[in-house]
């Protein structure tokens, strides 16, 4: 009797379902250990982690899918095979839902797909996926940081002058609307290359320079290059004012950079003109 | 005829006593059972040299005192083996904590470095806290170092992230023979001045006529003679490269140069190239004939056997030159043209800044696989606080690799001059290019070809070469900015999910989203320029 009740138990145990992944609310993530292997550059690992979980909760598929699709991103060698898998993946998660983050993001990098990863790259489509984002969700963090990606995308082509003023001009009214600091630096970045390397407008790339790096530039020998830049363009405009205020950032925050000499005499130089002013 | 022993025994009897040897081996081997107590650090780096074990080992012994809790196992790996090995160890996930990075040229791929070893970042940019109480205090640990780790094998600008920390400087040098000096000129130092520098060669040519010996001012390998002529031309170009297209960084480089190139703003025969190219080959004429064909051991031969007065080679080989020569030894610094040249002086906007000749050397990476992170980095800040590094540099007679730090006497004629102006840009940057330079060297030493005969190759081939460089410089920088999506977007779900279990993701989030955007507006703009110059060019 009691060896039935044993048999009973171990053939309960046998056939119960492995545990679901749950997911719990939206600020909590069910494939955790994944994403951070992925963060660390351990891509197999990420995706053997995403591809073995084959019992999700509903939520829990799209986080799956797109921890899938990215990771087929990368798959080496990179294959059409393994491009259109991602895609599919991708859109089947925007079109469950399209406003919540997992279907952003998807949408974000169903853009970038189109963008760096395809073997036909489709910029246009990508810049058209981008706005798309941004138009129909302009408080979402992942839509605003696709801008600068669409920035990149409008400005660094081989277009006409007339082209490219009138993408500037598009890109500055999509400026005053973005809200995250991250997303609104990048894109004033991207509006002042172009002014500058271009040869558009020095003025225009100044007053772009120096909203970026008011906002603030993270990594230093990035912010170092921004400082120079717009103080070099300061001091060819003659506001002598703004260069010296950069070139003297530049080297209080940079003293040891190898330019420092070439800075101090442009420092004079700036001061000198400034006094005969 | 019998054969009076078996053959067949024999290795049969052999093959048992070495498995017989190597069962006793075993068993007998004792397996070292680590205090759970103890945090273990394992460093493995190749550097079997006179001084440098010494070094590191009086060194651990000195972390160990100041952290009774740890440590450190150094790991000492032949260089021939190096790449294998750590290549093995990464792949097979038992690599130690620290590991001396292999060069990329060495078979270290980029790869690797992301998904191995830790980017050091976030460490980098906070004070060194080993420097407390010294004028190191308070500054980055990244702007205690002689280059502020702008350079590889610390930082890697195709990752835009720091993966090694270097324990040494290496910067070249003229060695010369004292005796012969006195003997040809009189002299018994190396002049300073450029003028006189090549004065000084001059005679030996005239010496070495007179006497019917073959002797030459300098002797110089292929390798060499490349950075040497490069730095000569790169002292031609200081005003250039500012007055053509330089994205407005008033930093030289070279592919903003080719670029600038392919758009028409230079060429072989503008005035300062043509005097780079010029000066390029009066130095290539002071050498002995072939250098192109010699490799640093052949020209290091060629002078310890006094057939050169000079030879050009990196402050770590001071130890090994020194013990291969039996003559005085002198050690100065190249000089450059001044602005005051009669010649070369207009092209230059002051003495060269010698920041730009430094590399830096023996980084050691931090693993993925470190149980101790953190303490491995202490390390690695130990080793590179002022006072320790000192006795480091002391301890292996090697160049210090952090400011201000006091280093033996013996090496003071090593310590680069880092007052001074930038260098200009250089015609040469990645394979391609290199490739050019030493296809067409030989034009530059050898008399017998008239002498504008490089700058003619140049103002032909040059700028299909150049195309080539930056298309394929342009595509490696695409690769990259495809890698860091995938790292971009975890880091965007974790940021999101504001998980607690993770470390703040946002900063790191932003850093690399800001970089990635900055690398794609590069490589956009040069891919939209050379678009355009291809179209031109058709038309």
């Amino acid at each position: 009797m009691s060896l039935r009740i044993v048999g009973v138990i171990i053939l309960t145990i046998w056939l119960m379902p492995s545990p679901v992944r749950v997911s719990a609310n939206n600020d909590s993530l069910d494939f955790h250990d994944e994403w951070a292997k992925m963060e660390g550059y351990f891509f197999s690992e990420a995706s053997d982690g995403f591809n073995k979980a084959n019992d999700c909760a509903t939520d829990c598929v799209r986080e799956r899918d797109l921890g899938r699709a990215l990771s087929l991103l990368y798959r080496q060698p990179t294959t059409r095979k393994n491009i259109d898998e991602a895609r599919v993946l991708l859109e089947e998660i925007i079109l469950e839902k399209e406003e919540d983050f997992w279907g952003q993001i998807s949408q974000y990098y169903l853009a970038r797909l189109y963008q760096i990863h395809t073997f036909e790259v489709d910029r246009d489509k990508a810049g058209l996926l981008f706005l798309g984002l941004f138009e129909k969700f302009p408080e979402s963090i992942v839509a605003q940081r696709g801008m600068a990606k669409y920035a990149n995308i409008l400005l660094f082509e081989n277009i006409t002058p007339e082209e490219r003023l009138e993408r500037l001009r598009r890109l500055v009214d999509i400026l005053a609307d973005l809200t995250d600091p991250v997303a609104k630096k990048d894109v004033s970045l991207a509006l002042a290359n172009a002014c500058q390397l271009y040869r558009i407008s020095n003025e225009k790339a100044l007053q772009h320079y120096l909203t970026a790096l008011d906002i603030g530039i993270l990594a230093s020998p990035f912010r170092a290059n921004t400082l120079v830049r717009a103080a070099e363009i300061a001091y060819a405009e003659k506001q002598f004012e703004i260069a010296v205020k950069l070139y003297q950032e530049f080297l209080s925050e940079f003293e040891r950079d190898n330019r420092v000499n070439v800075i101090k005499e442009r420092l004079v130089e700036s001061l000198r003109l400034l006094n005969a002013e | 005829m019998t054969k009076w022993i078996n053959t067949n025994w024999l290795g049969l009897i052999l093959l048992m006593s070495v498995f017989a040897i190597a069962m006793a081996r075993l068993s007998i081997r004792k397996v070292e059972v680590a205090d759970p107590n103890l945090e273990i650090i394992r460093f493995a780096h190749y550097q079997l040299y006179e001084g440098m074990e010494d070094a590191f080992e009086s060194l651990i012994e000195d972390y160990e005192k100041l952290h009774p809790g740890v440590k450190i196992i150094q790991m000492r790996i032949p260089r021939k083996v190096a790449p294998m090995w750590v290549n093995t160890q990464l792949i097979g996930g038992t690599a130690p904590d620290l590991i001396e990075l292999p060069h990329i040229s060495q078979g270290l791929t980029y790869e690797q470095l992301m998904r191995y070893f830790l980017p050091l970042s976030g460490w980098v940019d906070s004070a060194n806290p080993y420097n407390r109480a010294t004028d190191l205090e308070n500054i980055p640990w990244r702007e205690t170092f002689i280059d502020n780790l702008e350079n590889r094998p610390a930082f890697y600008s195709r990752l835009m992230d720091y993966y090694g920390i270097p324990l040494v400087m290496s910067i070249e040098r003229v060695f010369y023979n004292k005796r012969l000096l006195e003997t040809i000129t009189g002299r018994v130092d190396l002049p300073l001045d450029f003028r006189e520098f090549m004065e000084v060669c001059d005679l030996v040519r005239d010496y070495a006529s007179e006497n019917e010996k073959a002797i030459f001012p300098l002797a110089s390998s292929k390798e060499s003679a490349r950075t040497f002529l490069l730095s000569l031309f790169s002292s031609q170009t200081q005003k250039l490269t500012f007055e053509v297209y330089d994205f407005g960084i008033l930093k030289a480089s070279s592919h903003s140069f080719m670029l600038a190139n392919l758009r028409g703003e230079w060429n072989a025969h503008q005035p300062a190239v043509a005097s780079g190219l010029k000066l390029m080959r009066e130095a290539a004429f002071r050498m002995q004939p072939g250098f192109s064909q010699f490799s640093d051991d052949d020209a290091l031969f060629l002078f310890a056997q006094k057939r050169a007065l000079m030879f050009r080679a990196k402050s770590e080989n001071y130890l090994g030159i020194k013990s291969q020569i039996a003559f005085p030894l002198g050690i100065a610094r190249m000089p450059y043209p001044s602005p005051d040249d009669p010649e070369f002086g207009p092209f230059v906007v002051g003495q060269p800044s010698e920041a730009h000749l430094i590399r830096t050397d023996i980084a050691i990476g931090v693993t993925r696989f470190s149980l101790h992170p953190q303490r491995a980095v202490d390390f690695l800040q130990f080793l590179t606080s002022k006072t320790v590094h000192s006795k480091f540099s002391q301890l292996s007679k090697r160049l210090p690799v952090i400011r201000n730090t006091p280093f033996d006497k013996e090496l003071e004629p090593f310590y680069p001059v880092t007052e001074g102006y930038l260098f200009g840009a250089s015609f040469v940057a990645d394979a391609e290019t290199r490739a050019f330079l030493e296809e067409n060297l030989y034009l530059l030493g050898n008399r017998k070809v008239p002498p504008d005969t490089f700058q003619k190759v140049m103002a032909k081939e040059y700028s299909t070469r150049a195309r080539k460089n930056l298309e394929k410089f342009n595509l490696n920088r695409f690769n990259s900015i495809i890698q860091t999506d995938l790292t971009i977007g975890a880091r965007l779900v974790l940021d999101h999910a504001a998980d607690s279990r993770h470390k703040d993701t946002s900063f790191e989030l932003n850093r690399s989203v800001e970089i990635q955007n900055e690398m794609e507006r590069q490589a956009y703009f040069l891919q939209s320029e050379l678009d355009r110059l291809e179209k031109a060019d058709n038309s």
